[in-house]
């Protein structure tokens, strides 16, 4: 039972998804759901602007996957797809927030929002700040990579690019918060 | 001394607090799950490669799934649902009249083609990008322009009965009275009359008016699948004028302190312009994905994948019209290049669709249409937009 703890390749499958013969919808996804949400959510967490919308993406996600479910199954196992709902979604969101944001003129996000305060300590927050700052392909690599585990090839994966781009956008993410954080450490 | 990966993982681990994968939040998400409208019946607008709200989706879905059921009452009316199995081509009659809907769908694609390519050299114009090559281009483009323009009126002139009824006519009389706003539009844009987007705008909206003779012709078809393709057809048709919007509005984008110059916030018009036509060409691909067979929906993804290389050229654009830290804006040339070679796609496309089997000249029984399924889509986060 459980994930891999590394959140790449699943190595290690769920009880259920190690039968084929019991492709059960419920008993899979909510095995999938119980070992990987709060993973999920932390990714979700870190792409959003507004951190109290990570689990109601994660959720979409979820139904998504069960509604879809014939499609799901073909694959090894949910959490791939899963992975590419949530930042899809996340990037779908903040699209609409960013454009909703400037019809109202209100001033740009924090991520001081009521959420944050009470999971993040001012270290914590400036980290995640920075995270959110980065142009979006880097965000996205970046949370792939720390915020979900991902290996080079399961983030190019998830985001349809080749792994020599999630590479590039790796090191330019990192260089940047090298440089953002750098009081912090 | 703490590395920087040593403050992602500690704050990812923060992040993940409070997070519980509770059974009342599963049992929420299984019945979200089952709510109408979703489920395996309706796969394809769950599928991950969404970027849009699932509400979107749906809306795009019952979109389609509405024009059908219209294209399905008007082919009962016309005699097709009456349990006779009509062949293309078994009644002369039958196959001249599919000819006419295809040749002035065929006319009203390759107008709106030539519309779209002159909104995008238009706007290039005015906003002063690729200023050595505009000129000579919005010059060539407004040519090919009165040529389709031409062979348009002369299709509808050749559709006799085709065109007769009040609902055609009426569409038809719609497009005329947008394309006789051309000139004056083609003046404004000379002598800087008016901004991109209101170029942008008119452009579409005539282009628009002239797709849309094609679904009234439907009824004159009695056969199917052949109906089924002209749905298609305006669907791909409808993607390559959102694509057009697309390339418009970033041309605009990129420029907006002189583009949108005069406006109350002119960087705040240049993000939602770009959002709408975003948005447009999101729900033109659901609306073509909704009512596509699986070879059509793979061949327009393995086009665009090709032309796009990889390029992230739209979510550059979003993430400096946003201000995010350290985007910087794409070279407009670059921009305008890509976005022109996706738009060709989409129209070649059209074009394809038009010379498929089921066109009149063909004229074969129509066989089963092959069942195959359909793949599992290669996610492309921001790719298919182009730009």
């Amino acid at each position: 039972m459980g994930g891999t703890g590394t959140g790449d390749e699943v190595t290690q499958l769920s009880d259920a998804y190690e039968h084929p013969d019991t492709f059960d919808r419920d008993a899979i996804l909510s095995t999938v759901f119980r070992d990987e949400y709060t993973r999920l959510v932390g990714l979700a967490r870190v792409l959003l602007d507004r951190t109290g919308d990570a689990e109601e993406c994660v959720q979409e996600a979820f139904a998504q996957a069960y509604a879809a479910w014939p499609r799901v199954r073909r694959q090894q196992h949910p959490l791939p797809y899963l992975r590419q709902s949530v930042v899809n979604l996340a990037r779908g969101g903040l699209r609409r927030r960013q454009i909703a944001r400037r019809a109202v003129l209100e001033p740009a996000a924090t991520v001081d929002d009521a959420d944050v305060r009470v999971l993040l300590d001012e270290r914590q927050r400036a980290v995640v700040a920075a995270v959110r700052a980065l142009p979006p392909r880097q965000r996205e690599c970046i949370a792939l990579r720390y915020f979900q585990d991902c290996s080079t090839a399961a983030t190019a994966a998830t985001l349809g690019i080749s792994e020599g781009s999630v590479k590039t956008h790796l090191h330019r993410g990192l260089a940047t918060l090298e440089t953002a954080l750098e009081d912090l450490r | 001394m703490t590395t920087t990966e040593e403050l992602l993982r500690e704050a990812a681990s923060a992040l993940r607090r409070d997070a519980d994968p509770t059974d009342v939040i599963w049992e929420r998400i299984r019945a979200e799950a089952t709510t109408v409208g979703r489920g395996s019946s309706n796969v394809e607008l769950t599928d991950p490669v969404a970027q849009t709200a699932r509400q979107r989706w749906l809306a795009a879905g019952a979109v389609a799934v509405a024009t059908l059921l219209v294209v399905f009452v008007l082919v009962t009316r016309s005699g097709g649902g009456d349990g006779s199995q009509v062949q293309i081509g078994a009644d002369p009659d039958i196959a001249v009249t599919q000819q006419q809907v295809w040749d002035l769908t065929r006319a009203g694609v390759e107008l709106a083609n030539a519309l779209e390519i002159e909104s995008v050299w238009s706007v290039t114009a005015m906003t002063g990008a690729v200023p050595d090559r505009a000129p000579a281009e919005l010059a060539a483009a407004r040519e090919q322009t009165d040529a389709a323009l031409t062979a348009w009126r002369q299709a509808v002139d050749d559709s006799g009965d085709l065109v007769a009824s009040s609902f055609t006519a009426d569409q038809i009389t719609s497009a005329e009275q947008r394309l006789a706003g051309l000139p004056a539009l083609r003046r404004s844009v000379d002598e800087a009359q008016t901004n991109p987007s209101n170029v942008i705008d008119i452009f579409m909206s005539t282009a628009e008016a002239v797709l849309e003779i094609s679904p009234t012709l439907t009824r004159a078809l009695v056969d199917g699948e052949a109906v089924f393709e002209l749905v298609t057809i305006q669907a791909l048709a409808q993607v390559a004028l959102a694509q057009a919007g697309v390339v418009g509005s970033g041309l605009s984008g990129l420029s907006y302190p002189t583009a949108n110059a005069g406006m109350a916030d002119p960087k705040q018009h240049a993000v939602e312009q770009f959002g709408f036509a975003h948005d447009r060409w999101d729900l033109a691909m659901r609306i073509f994905e909704g009512g596509a067979l699986p070879s059509q929906k793979q061949a327009i993804r393995d086009r665009s994948a090709a032309v796009l290389g990889g390029d992230d050229l739209d979510q550059e654009l979003a993430s400096w019209l946003d201000d995010v830290l350290g985007a910087a804006p794409p070279d407009p040339t670059t921009w305008l290049e890509q976005g022109l070679a996706v738009l060709a796609v989409y129209q070649q496309l059209t074009l394809d669709e038009l010379d498929h089997p089921t066109k009149p000249s063909s004229a074969p029984p129509s066989a089963p249409q092959e069942t195959q399924a359909d793949p599992m889509p290669t996610p492309s986060p921001s790719g298919t937009t182009g730009g």
